[in-house]
């Protein structure tokens, strides 16, 4: 794969509303296979939708997508509940990576 | 129990035969602390009768009982001893209930289509209990086994059984969720680079009933040949080991440093064999919402299949859908008085990864005990 796009790929160079979107579809396409799209919102309670397996195979999915890994104590509702709070907590942790190469 | 309670409550002599020294059964000694099957996807209760009465008597029994959100479905969360205890008490206290404990069923008498006698075995040594009818509630069709094998249905692959542990010492909800998903990846982690055996992959973490206790289970491969003498003993040996691992590698970790193993449960089957009923309910019954005439009761938990190699897997009905369980599975075919509830009732194994939970068991037990 060309180094830009395996890049693109683990997130480095997606925009939040891309972020946003990749987590939609592998919710919906993994685990509400029968739910019409258009019946999802992103701000939807995944702790209601999902059970703890399948949130946890979220977080393995985000890690090697995004190429971050997921802290213990990141493990909270703030991070995980909706489509929209799982984005917005890999568009911090890119960030943090990013710095952190930086910083280097 | 619920078979024995709702045929006393119709007016029949009942004789309840346990083999172990006190009632419970697998909840009370293999440590099942979440107690499914009794409420609808919205958290309302799914069957009247004795499941609704076991819940009064549980969350009356202690303060710890609550109902809980687990996922996408609702259990009571329950101390296995308090469920112990709560059980017999409730048994006992009902006059028409004559309980035999320390008692197996090793035998039965069967005239043409009738079983006429059981032939049990106690520490008093065996005698003969002539019957009207007969239920077998063993949770692994050891009664309908010893009418005929041909009415079990015994398939090669089984589900994975249980090792169910306790440990106490935890700092409050150090396993709840979704905190707890990071000590079940610690381990996948720690499989896949090889410090914990393959087995424990599927290990699964939850909260107890009591903030400072976690309950740990382990998947356990069960044979085919699982009935025979030897093979219990060989796979409690391998789950021992499993557990052993399993604990030195939780008590590194900080939420686990001051706990220790408070109880650990027998090994659990949870599909020892469904009977032949005269109905088979199937995947596409749960699936589909199916009604039936002569119901039982109504279901609707997940088809919870635990494989040996994979771990588990919920395959979820709709929001709101139940499935029912029509008596006719619960009716051994070709003997007139003999039916089979619960873990044991006439199913392929889909529907009763489904049907077995606790809830369902209850009420599969009052519909035929009436
Ligand atoms: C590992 C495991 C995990 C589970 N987890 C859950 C869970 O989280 N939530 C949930 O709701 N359900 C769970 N279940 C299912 C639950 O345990 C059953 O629904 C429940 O125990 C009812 O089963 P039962 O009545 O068919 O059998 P049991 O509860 O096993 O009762 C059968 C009784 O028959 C006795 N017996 C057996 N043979 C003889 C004989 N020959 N003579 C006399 N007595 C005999 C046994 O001693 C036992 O007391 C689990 C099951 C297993 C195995």
């Amino acid at each position: 794969m060309p180094r830009a796009n395996r890049a693109r790929n683990r997130g480095t160079m997606m925009t939040p509303i891309e972020i946003e979107d990749r987590v939609r579809q592998f919710v919906l396409a993994t685990f509400l296979v029968d739910t019409p799209p258009e019946a999802f919102q992103n701000s939807d309670d995944l702790f209601l939708l999902l059970d703890s397996l399948q949130i946890l195979r979220l977080v393995i999915h985000l890690e090697s997508t995004f190429g971050v890994k997921v802290q213990q104590q990141e493990l909270t509702a703030d991070n995980l509940s909706s489509v929209q709070k799982v984005a917005a907590f890999m568009v911090r942790k890119i960030g943090d990576r990013r710095l952190a190469r930086v910083a280097k | 129990m619920a078979a024995a309670l709702s045929a006393a409550r119709s007016g029949a002599q009942v004789c309840l035969i346990e083999a172990r020294p006190r009632l419970g059964g697998t909840v009370a000694f293999s440590l099942i602390h979440t107690l499914g099957g009794l409420y609808d996807s919205a958290g309302v209760l799914l069957n009247a009768g004795l499941a609704e009465e076991l819940v009064v008597a549980l969350l009356q029994a202690d303060s710890s009982v609550r109902k809980r959100r687990m996922g996408r479905t609702w259990v009571l969360s329950v101390c296995p001893d308090i469920y112990q205890a709560v059980v017999q008490g409730w048994v006992e206290s009902d006059r028409r209930v004559t309980v035999l404990t320390e008692t197996r069923v090793v035998g039965v008498v069967r005239q043409s289509d009738t079983i006429r006698a059981l032939e049990l075995s106690s520490p008093a040594g065996e005698f003969r209990l002539p019957t009207k009818a007969v239920i077998d509630a063993t949770g692994t069709a050891e009664v309908v086994n010893l009418v005929s094998s041909s009415l079990v249905q015994n398939e090669d692959r089984r589900a994975a059984g249980g090792l169910i542990f306790r440990m106490r010492g935890t700092p409050p909800d150090a396993v709840a969720f979704p905190k707890g998903l990071g000590i079940l990846r610690a381990i996948r982690d720690a499989v896949v680079e090889g410090s914990l055996p393959r087995q424990c992959a599927n290990v699964w973490v939850d909260t107890g009933a009591r903030s400072d206790e976690v309950y740990i289970k382990l998947p356990v491969p069960i044979p085919a040949n699982w009935r025979e003498q030897q093979e219990p003993a060989e796979v409690t040996r391998d789950a021992l080991e499993m557990q052993a691992a399993v604990v030195e590698f939780l008590r590194r970790m900080p939420e686990f440093a001051q706990a220790s193993v408070s109880r650990t449960g027998e090994l659990g089957v949870r599909d020892g064999g469904q009977v032949r009923g005269e109905y088979l309910l199937t995947a596409d019954d749960v699936r589909c919402g199916a009604m039936f005439a002569d119901a039982a009761c109504r279901c609707t938990w997940p088809i919870e299949s635990w494989d040996p190699e994979e771990g588990v897997s919920l395959e979820y009905l709709q929001d709101g859908s139940y499935y029912e369980i029509p008596l006719r599975s619960l009716k051994v075919r070709g003997v007139r008085n003999l039916w089979a509830v619960e873990k044991c009732l006439s199913a392929d194994r889909y529907a009763q990864a489904s049907a077995r939970v606790v809830g369902s068991c209850w009420s599969m037990g009052e519909a035929v005990g009436r």
